[in-house]
């Protein structure tokens, strides 16, 4: 029975390898599944790689982080965004005719055709 | 979901391969995280469109770009990520990313994923079937 079982479910017991490794199969097919990895080759390399990447993602928490670094990048982004803003077409637009009024105020008070603000 | 900031900051660096842009990123789950509190499944499927765009934009990028706010140990195989990274379709490396590195829970990330449990780990287990081989690939040579 376990011979037929495991040659027309050769494919299903090949993904259950990652619950085989982190221990969630019943007992039943975890014995199963032990037993198909010792007997062969291809399932011991399946579970190799398994093993493998399941290290390598624990190795990765190794990685030390420094937490002074996003406030190094609030400080940045506080001056990415004054130069996004700078840069808005619609920011350039107020500050040309700021300085154009400003300008024209100038002008018309120095032809005293004006006296503003005063 | 419960917010650490170490395994985003992990998830963000090892994803994007660019420590810059990893912490931008991470600058803008915190401000998201702090205006609404919490990592849930609308945050989630947020973030893997917007890494997914990264990814495609970004598709032939070969190397890291560290500066000095990651210290990765000298044994640590960025070769072998990055040619992962390069050989396995998004919607899976970043499913792997997001379950082993962020260390979001299985049911938030199916449910973010519209795909089931099974589904899950399904191709978590064929994406850490596939790695392995890098990986021993990357040991042999």
């Amino acid at each position: 029975m376990w011979e037929s079982e495991r040659d027309i479910s050769s494919f299903y017991y090949r993904h259950l390898l990652l619950d085989f490794v982190e221990k969630k199969l019943d007992s039943t097919t975890h014995l199963k599944m032990r037993a198909l990895i010792d007997e062969s080759e291809e399932y011991k390399d399946l579970l190799g790689s398994v093993l493998l990447s399941k290290e390598f993602f624990e190795s990765i928490s190794d990685i030390q982080y420094t937490a002074q670094s996003s406030e190094v990048l609030t400080k940045k982004s506080f001056y990415q965004n004054l130069k996004t803003l700078l840069n808005h077409s619609i920011f350039k637009m107020i500050l040309f005719m700021a300085l154009f009024g400003l300008c024209l105020i100038t002008f018309l008070n120095f032809m005293e055709i004006i006296q503003w603000p005063l | 979901m419960e917010y650490i900031e170490k395994n985003w900051a992990l998830f963000f660096l090892l994803v994007y391969c660019h420590e810059e842009s990893a912490l931008e990123e991470l600058l803008n789950l915190k401000k998201h995280i702090a205006r609404d509190g919490e990592v849930d499944s609308e945050l989630i499927q947020e973030l893997y469109m917007t890494c997914r765009v990264f990814l495609s934009k970004n598709s032939n990028q070969r190397s890291w770009t560290l500066k000095k706010d990651f210290q990765v140990p000298s044994d640590f195989d960025s070769g072998a990520w990055l040619e992962y990274r390069l050989k396995t379709s998004a919607r899976i490396f970043l499913m792997t990313s997001l379950y082993y590195i962020a260390q979001v829970p299985e049911s938030l990330l199916a449910n973010s994923l519209d795909m089931t449990q099974g589904q899950l780990r399904y191709r978590l287990n064929q994406s850490l079937q596939s790695f392995g081989q890098i990986l021993l690939k990357e040991i042999a040579s």
